[in-house]
């Protein structure tokens, strides 16, 4: 799902330099709402920085089809280019701050084991 | 990438001298989050996503030559930024992932370790308890060959006199008209062959302590028989030692004539009065230290 998340990415930024559409893409729209789904299930929402990332992305999408409604497709895709960044940000956000708390609790785990070894 | 980064850096200039429109903000940050990733450790653990991320920002800074501030190079530096954040936090993941990986591994370096110590432990507690199960073995023949001596002396004693054996003691009665002459504490000769046989059975006993008792019939003072019950006592001492007894383990103690065995009303009980006991303690306590000569054993009061 990274991966077509990150193809979804380059697709969008690639339109970026061309001329945007009218109006916003429903495939767009879902790429989007994806990654948001996809923060959520990895726990971004439980890390500041990732729960930061995933509002703005949050907010964006909201902006994008406001925007989209009253005519402005081009800012409504910019809109949700920067949603899409903003949430596969707070997803990989959540996955490093998950494998920090692994090393740490393999090193703990070390520790311990080398101190019942010093007790015994 | 490297052109474009020049030549924004260029048109900043210029612009900032000359007037022309200024970088976006978004586009200043993307340029320094980009420069400061290169220098970190995204360059060589997540070269790949700061490549990507480096492709934004070649959008934005193309968007900023046509039209210098346009929501589309916004847009573009933004997402740019964005990717930057991305390939760094990947870079920590990466690290993150090693560093468990190292853990992992000095984990199971320490169980290799530790096991090997212990099978180094258990082999010298494997050689001690031989050793120490080695020892009891000795001291199980040891004591067992003690209770055969004690065995084979109370036999050789049971032939010499009247043995009497108790729970923690062995009383050997010798009967005084045999060991010595009326009224005196010389032991006859006879005598000394008989407590010859008798030192040599009771030297079994180890330092088992030994205490000699001397006693007499009624007739006569208090005074004086308990003089000649002590005499005798000590004359059968001298000779138990005489022949390799330990004399820390002998006492020699007169009872005068306070302990009758029989009524010195008739000559056969006034014989049978005339004793020596010499009685030997088996109690374990006794067994495990012999008394110097002072205290009397426990088994003896």
């Amino acid at each position: 799902m990274r991966i077509a998340i990150l193809v979804s990415t380059m697709a969008v930024g690639g339109v970026l330099s061309a001329c945007g559409g009218t109006h916003l893409t429903q495939a767009k729209v879902s790429s989007v709402e994806a990654a948001v789904r996809a923060a959520e299930e990895v726990g971004a929402p439980a890390l500041p920085q990732a729960a930061l990332h995933l509002q703005l992305a949050k907010e964006q999408t909201e902006n994008a089809q406001r925007l989209d409604k009253v005519g402005e497709g081009q800012a409504a895709d910019l809109e949700l280019t920067r949603a899409l960044a903003d949430a596969e940000l707070a997803i990989q956000l959540a996955q490093t701050d998950r494998e920090r708390l692994n090393a740490e609790a393999a090193w703990v785990k070390v520790k311990e084991s080398r101190a019942r070894q010093s007790a015994n | 990438m490297n052109k474009y980064y020049v030549v924004a850096a260029v048109v900043g200039v210029v612009s900032s001298a000359c007037g022309a429109p200024a970088v976006s903000k978004e586009l200043r940050t993307a340029r320094e989050a980009y420069t400061a990733a290169q220098m970190g450790p995204a360059q060589r653990l997540n070269p790949t996503g700061l490549y990507e991320a480096k492709g934004f920002l070649v959008l934005a800074e193309k968007a900023h030559e046509d039209d210098p501030g346009s929501a589309v190079e916004r847009a573009n530096a933004y997402v740019a930024e964005r990717r930057v954040q991305l390939a760094v936090s990947k870079a920590n993941e990466v690290a993150s992932k090693e560093q468990q990986t190292a853990a992992d591994e000095q984990f199971k370096t320490d169980l290799v370790a530790s096991a090997e110590r212990s099978k180094s432990q258990s082999k010298d507690y494997a050689d001690q308890l031989k050793d120490a199960k080695g020892d009891i073995a000795v001291s199980e023949q040891g004591r067992a060959a003690a209770e055969k001596r004690a065995q084979e002396a109370l036999l050789a004693l049971q032939r010499l006199a009247a043995v009497k054996q108790e729970q923690n003691r062995v009383t050997i009665t010798l009967s005084g008209s045999v060991l010595f002459r009326s009224g005196s504490s010389d032991l006859l000769d006879v005598a000394r062959e008989r407590l010859k046989a008798v030192a040599e059975a009771l030297s079994a006993y180890g330092n088992a302590p030994i205490v000699v008792l001397g006693h007499t019939d009624s007739r006569g003072s208090d005074e004086s028989n308990q003089v000649l019950s002590q005499g005798r006592a000590d004359a059968v001492r001298g000779y138990l030692i005489s022949q390799g007894l330990q004399s820390g383990s002998i006492q020699a103690v007169g009872r005068g004539e306070s302990q009758p065995i029989a009524g010195n009303e008739t000559p056969e009980g006034q014989s049978s009065n005339r004793r020596v006991e010499i009685v030997v303690d088996q109690s374990p306590t006794a067994l495990r230290g012999a008394p110097s000569g002072g205290t009397q054993p426990a088994a003896f009061r």
